[in-house]
Order: C-alpha cells, then structure tokens, then sequence
C-alpha cells in the first residue's frame, strides 16, 4: 500500500497541504518562505485558503481571559500613534487623488490602520469581550468616499459606547475640531461628540441613539465643536454602520 | 497566544482583500496558521490531549460537518464536501481541524502514510474541481 504515496507528489500538493495543514515543521516552514518568495506559489495558497476557510465558520466562539481587550487598546493607542507620525495634514488627505505617492501611503496606512485595527475589534469582540454583547457590533469605514478612511468605527450596541481608530488622520489643526455624527434615516443629525487628537478613541453613545443604526460621518467644526448644536463645518467623511 | 495572532494581524493587514474574504474569516485563517505553527513548534506529543479535549470529538469531523450546515459562507463548500467519498471527506475535515501531520492522521487511522496522502489529496482534487466550478 505505501507505493501509493508515489501517486502525488508533495511538491505539487505543497499548497493545498500547507492550507489543510498536514505539513510537518520543516516542511511548513519551507512553504511559508516560498508565500514570501514566489507569488504565483502565494496565490495558490491562497486560493486554497478562499475553498477551505468556509469550515472556520464552524468554529465556535471562546471567552478569553479578562483584562486582554484593554491591553490589546493599549497597544493600539501606542502603534497609532507611531503610525501618525508620517501622515499628513488632515485636510490634505480628504482631497487626497492628486499626489500619487501620497495615495499609496495613505492606502498603506489604511491598510495597517483600518484592517489591522478592525480585525482586532472584531478578534476582541470575538474572544475578549466580558460579558459577551447580546448584540452584534456594528462597524463603519469612515471616509472621504474616494480616500482612504479617516478612522475605522466599532459601535458596541450593548456597552452604549463605540471605539474610534485613526487611520489616516492626520496631525491635529488647532483651529478645528473633528466632531463625530450620527445621522439616522429620519432627523437632524445627532451630535457623539468632539474627536480628541490621540490614538483609539472610546466615545459614550446614548442607547436610544443605536436603535436604528444609521450611518456616522465626522465634520470639520471650529475647535471645540459646533457652536449650534448642528453640522456647520464641511462633512470630511462618513461611513455606514453595518454588521460584522 | 492571542496577543501572537493579534500582531500578526496587524502585520499582515495590508494583505487583506475584502474581495476574497470577510474580515472574521481572515482573522480566524491567521488564527489557525498561528496555531498550527504553534503546534508544530512545540512538538505534537504536547499538543495531543489539549486538542483532542478542546474538540467533542476525536477527530473533530462530524460535529464540525454539523456546525457547517448552519453558516451560509460555507454552503458550498458543504456541499462539495458531500460529494466526496467519505473517507476523504472524513480526513480532509480532521485535518482540517486537528492540525495534525499526514504521519499523525496515518498513524491515528493506521494506515500507511502513503495512504493517508492519497486519501486526503485524491479528495482535494475533486473538492477543487467541485468549489472552481
């Protein structure tokens, strides 16, 4: 019976075989520097990834320890704030298309910034959360709709809070003010509040204004907000609450 | 361990493409390589009794099959897996959520290596020509 193993190769399986993971360590590791290495082998492993990942659905939520999710926001004020130190004006990244260089490094950062950082919320939602929320998060991309987004939004419906984490927010202008909105289907804006200048932003939400979901967006105020209550400034993104 | 995934994440998240998977799944496929990386660094005799406990089941097959049949993401999938002959099915699924080396899952089911290879890959392909389709 062993002569079956002369059928296939493992070469030829190298990809399927890593994605499935019956590969040994060497042999894993030897798959994992070609990833980096050959693009064509990459995408193959990646095209394995897109036919077997379905079975993750089956893997059932854990509650990890306590206390994680505020070391894993530690960790993100800190690398957001590193991530800040080379983006620009605010301003210049809404009117962003014109500066091809400019372009790409923005979309890096949203890259690191805006997944990076909505993949944590979600693996802190998914595995940290203490209780765990009856109800599902919601999150929005809040963006210029043709740049790159400003900040990526995590709405816990039942903590009545949302956490807000600059992506390509550049450094702060002193003479204005990011205030924060929620805009439901029916009605004036709501104002959430003024955006303080720093890393992940953790913002209180009344409970009744997350009864609908609606889409947020941010706009240029003068500092320290609005003065009436209501948009004054120009609308510098917006993003659509949707469900993870 | 956790924290591991999360950096990893973080380093990996300009690769991400929507277009190819939901942001959970992702996460969940970094999760798993790290894991099995893990696995594989510590040695499987350490690993043995903490899987076999983390899943109902030895080998994790049906109730993971089970589970399948709930998620719409995974119909397809599902429903490729069911043209399969059962065994490949069977060890394709293990595999799958075992983590384990094609010498554990030959060793585990007793067959020779040459076997298990077979099995798993012969399933593989026709599970590719179904999912392509």
């Amino acid at each position: 019976m062993s002569d079956q193993s002369a059928e296939f190769s493992d070469e030829d399986f190298l990809a399927s075989d890593y994605v499935l993971g019956t590969l040994d360590g060497a042999a894993r590791l030897k798959a994992e520097r070609r990833i980096r290495r050959d693009a064509a082998f990459a995408r193959e492993v990646a095209d394995w990834e897109e036919r077997l990942s379905p079975m993750l659905a089956a893997v059932a939520p854990q509650e990890p320890p306590a206390g994680v999710w505020s070391e894993i926001e530690a960790d993100l004020a800190r690398m957001a704030r590193l991530a800040r130190a080379p983006a620009a004006d605010v301003r210049q990244s809404v009117s962003v298309p014109r500066a091809g260089r400019q372009v790409s490094s923005f979309w890096q950062w949203f890259g690191l910034g805006s997944f990076g950082l909505l993949t944590a919320s979600v693996l802190a939602l998914f595995l940290v959360s203490r209780p765990l929320p009856q109800q599902a998060p919601l999150t929005a991309s809040i963006s210029t709709g043709s740049g790159p987004p400003l900040y990526t939004a995590v709405v816990y419906p039942d903590l009545r809070s949302a956490t807000l984490v600059p992506v390509s927010v550049g450094s702060a202008d002193p003479r204005h003010s990011h205030e924060l909105w929620l805009i439901e289907a029916e009605g004036a804006p709501r104002s959430l509040g003024v955006l303080q200048a720093g890393g992940a932003l953790r913002i209180d939400i009344p409970a009744e204004l997350l009864a609908t979901g609606g889409v947020l967006a941010i706009t240029l105020e003068p500092a320290g907000g609005s003065p009436t209550g209501a948009p004054t400034g120009p609308v510098v993104g917006k993003g659509e609450l949707q469900a993870i | 361990m956790l924290q591991d995934v999360y950096l990893t994440v973080w380093n990996k998240a300009e690769r991400f493409d929507p277009g190819r998977a939901s942001p959970i799944t992702w996460l969940a496929t970094i999760a798993r390589n790290r894991s099995i990386d893990r696995r594989r660094a510590i040695g499987p005799r350490a690993f043995n009794r903490p899987v076999d406990e983390a899943l109902d089941h030895p080998d994790g097959a049906p109730d993971a099959l089970a589970l399948l049949e709930r998620h719409d993401e995974s119909r397809q999938l599902q429903d490729c897996l069911g043209t399969l002959d059962e065994r490949s099915r069977t060890a394709i699924v293990a595999a799958f959520f075992g983590g384990r080396t094609y010498d554990e899952l030959a060793s585990n089911e007793q067959v020779p290596l040459g076997t298990m290879k077979s099995v798993i890959r012969r399933g593989l392909i026709r599970l590719k020509g179904c999912l392509d389709r």
